[in-house]
């Protein structure tokens, strides 16, 4: 008798853990930390491009720097402390640069970079990253063994490079199956130029 | 051109303080940057740095550097204004690097944009990632930067791609390293950007 309700109190506590886990928005901080910069990234070689024809993506990097960490200072204004972490409501900013198999040539880029902000909202499991100017959104969280898995919205693109105002260099990613996600290594910053 | 998504931000962290910063700031930086960049007019702003320098920073990698707009440049910045579609004010360089040890002169066409610092900073749209930071230093010379110091005192590093490979074995970049932070060029005649 007592032996059932030990095991019947175990899965209720095992239960609200794991609701409790679920409900808990994913700490930005594992993943960003204040005023360190951060590199996730992954370059396919010709084999594996070889094995995986429908994929047109090379390189992926999705790359916290300088210029993203003196941005989000400049947002938070002269009177934010020194080494706030990244406030979980406001996100962090960041750049995905992706490097297509077709890409280059006369007056074509080679590598194309969008400015993504992701925030990770309360009850969410996975942090949501968004390109401005309705450049579409992916989803990113920790695997197992510290990667960071990237994917693409269901039914979505994502419009990269250009941003609002340059409708020259714009290109979209995601409407080849194997260019829908991704897992990126956490990786040296030299790694993500 | 990556204009950064920062409509979010503010609200989320601006004071009132920092909120008026934001709209005086463009402002003095136009003001500031058509002395530095006149339309329609070509500029040229380069340095070459002589042994003694050189001598005595053992570690810089740049040679010399050069900023200009030209005829081509001036005429990318006429189609992004008629465009309709910039919301800040562009400009189009190129950037020419010697370095150290290396024959090749590097060449590389810059879009810059402004920004709320009072800066302009550049990426190489042929391959983008990276960026140079461009500000007015005095009324006759523009500091170039890679990379910059935080609020709490730490350098972060930076990068420019010089050439077009981006991802091949051995791109051409310019990193910020310990002696290639910063670089003043003075303006100058047009023949010494070439």
């Amino acid at each position: 008798m007592n032996g059932a309700i030990l095991r019947a109190l175990a899965a209720t506590l095992a239960l609200a853990a794991t609701s409790a886990r679920a409900e808990t928005p994913p700490d930005l901080r594992t993943l960003f930390s204040a005023d360190t910069p951060a590199c996730f990234a992954n370059v396919f070689d010709a084999a594996h491009m070889k094995t995986h024809p429908d994929q047109t993506v090379t390189a992926v990097r999705l790359v916290r720097g300088y210029p993203q960490l003196r941005m989000e200072q400049e947002s938070a204004g002269p009177d934010a402390p020194k080494d706030a972490p990244p406030d979980q409501a406001c996100g962090v900013m960041a750049q995905l640069i992706v490097t297509f198999r077709d890409s280059g040539g006369k007056d074509s880029p080679k590598r194309f970079a969008a400015a993504v902000n992701c925030t990770a909202e309360a009850g969410a499991s996975k942090m949501r990253c968004g390109i401005d100017c309705d450049g579409g959104g992916f989803f990113v969280e920790r695997e197992v063994g510290g990667t960071l898995r990237m994917t693409l919205q269901d039914g979505n693109n994502l419009r990269i490079a250009g941003g609002c105002t340059n409708r020259r260099a714009y290109r979209g990613l995601g409407t080849e199956p194997g260019d829908r996600s991704f897992s990126l290594a956490a990786t040296a910053m030299t790694d993500c130029r | 051109m990556i204009p950064y998504p920062d409509r979010p931000r503010v609200a989320c962290g601006l004071a009132a303080i920092g909120l008026a910063a934001l709209f005086t700031t463009p402002v003095a930086f136009a003001q500031t940057a058509d002395k530095t960049f006149p339309q329609n007019r070509p500029t040229c702003h380069a340095r070459v740095y002589d042994a003694a320098h050189l001598a005595a920073h053992p570690k810089q990698r740049v040679v010399a550097i050069s900023f200009e707009r030209r005829a081509r440049e001036i005429a990318a910045e006429k189609v992004f204004i008629e465009s309709g579609e910039m919301t800040e004010e562009i400009i189009a360089a190129t950037l020419r690097v010697r370095l150290r040890g290396d024959r090749t002169s590097h060449v590389v066409r810059l879009e810059c944009e402004g920004a709320r610092n009072g800066a302009r900073y550049c990426e190489a749209p042929a391959c983008q990632g990276g960026e140079i930071g461009v500000t007015p230093d005095g009324a006759r010379a523009i500091r170039l930067s890679l990379g910059g110091k935080l609020r709490n005192g730490s350098f972060v590093a930076h990068y420019i791609h010089l050439d077009e490979s981006c991802d091949g074995a051995r791109p051409a970049v310019l990193e910020s390293g310990e002696d290639d932070r910063a670089f003043v060029l003075p303006v100058a005649p047009a023949e010494a950007c070439q």
